[in-house]
């Protein structure tokens, strides 16, 4: 299922919500229109530097480097490495699943495998500015320090289970 | 129009990656324009899933009362609101920073930071892509993952709301 498709059934799902809106209390369903309408306006100058800076890191970070760094050699290093590749990149949780199989295939540690889907999913240094901005700096830094530690800590038991 | 061009003054970020470009540019003509191209294409691919999050979020600001989000999502709805919020993050799709607008509306609407952060821990855990999951990962890394995340998005939830302040300017 591509992101054009996901896209489709909430814009769907949310369209039916805005019939029953209108249905209901035109004017009140304009202005949930125009609030949210001023929302993004506001926000969208900050997506587009986002995505912008998105493809900088596409383009000049290969994968073949970052299959490179997560090695079983040092497993430290490694299990590091995973939470902070995930941390910088950024996606939906499904483009993580190739990225991390062609990972183990080249033969990463599985645990740093499992840290870097956790963190690319929940830990955004990308979008830290954008975080911080919506809630606020406390919240934003807290929230992806403490889940990059949850990251390692899943990461090391996995290894221990498996 | 007014917020587009007010936020792209106030915008620090954009400037930094403008310079960033910039930088790029001077060092690799040829890919830089194929980075900014693929930013843009990533960009597009979410346009629509971005519209129907922003008219979420103003409907959500517009329809629910105060009341409601409080009772649910906020400290009176005890650990039912915290399983809710473990349930939405599993269930919602698309990238996560897409719905931090959404969150925060609730949260100035009256639900816990536990919630919020919640929210966005158990986003890694996709119940509905677990097979694709399992194509490119196997199953017992799957299932110990997915396993693993559940069990530490509450915890991880409570430890972020512990260290934030009680009374806020919202």
């Amino acid at each position: 299922m591509g992101m054009g498709t996901i896209g489709l059934v909430y814009l769907l799902l949310v369209c039916c919500a805005y019939y029953w809106a209108f249905k209901r209390d035109p004017t009140r369903a304009w202005a949930s229109l125009r609030c949210g309408g001023m929302t993004l306006a506001n926000l969208l100058p900050l997506l587009l530097a986002i995505f912008a800076l998105v493809g900088l890191f596409q383009e000049f970070l290969p994968p073949e480097m970052i299959e490179s760094f997560l090695g079983t050699a040092n497993k430290a290093t490694s299990l590091l490495c995973g939470g902070l590749l995930g941390a910088v990149s950024i996606g939906p949780p499904l483009a993580s699943y190739p990225l991390a199989g062609s990972m183990l295939t080249n033969g990463a540690w599985p645990p740093a495998v499992a840290v870097f889907i956790m963190s690319w999913v929940s830990v955004g240094i990308v979008t830290l500015p954008f975080e911080a901005q919506v809630f606020n700096w406390r919240f934003a830094l807290l929230r992806n320090g403490l889940t990059l530690l949850v990251a390692l800590l899943s990461g090391l038991l996995l290894g221990g289970v498996l | 129009m007014k917020g587009f061009f007010g936020g792209f003054l106030r915008q620090r970020i954009l400037w930094f990656v403008i310079a960033l470009y910039l930088w790029a540019w001077s060092a690799a003509p040829q890919k830089a324009l194929v980075a900014l191209q693929a930013g843009m294409t990533l960009l597009l691919s979410v346009t629509l899933l971005i519209v129907a999050v922003f008219a979420l979020v103003g409907l959500i600001q517009t329809w629910i009362g105060r009341e409601m989000i409080a009772r649910v999502l906020g400290r009176e709805g005890g650990i039912k609101g915290l399983l809710l919020a473990v349930g939405c993050g599993a269930l919602l799709i698309g990238p996560p920073y897409v719905i931090f607008p959404l969150l925060m509306s609730l949260r100035r609407l009256g639900a816990r930071w536990a919630v919020v952060a919640i929210v966005l821990a158990a986003y890694a855990l996709k119940p509905q892509m677990m097979p694709i999951e399992t194509q490119f990962l196997g199953l017992p890394f799957t299932l110990v993952r997915s396993g693993l995340t559940l069990l530490l998005a509450i915890p991880l939830g409570l430890v972020v709301e512990w260290f934030m302040p009680e009374d806020e300017n919202l």
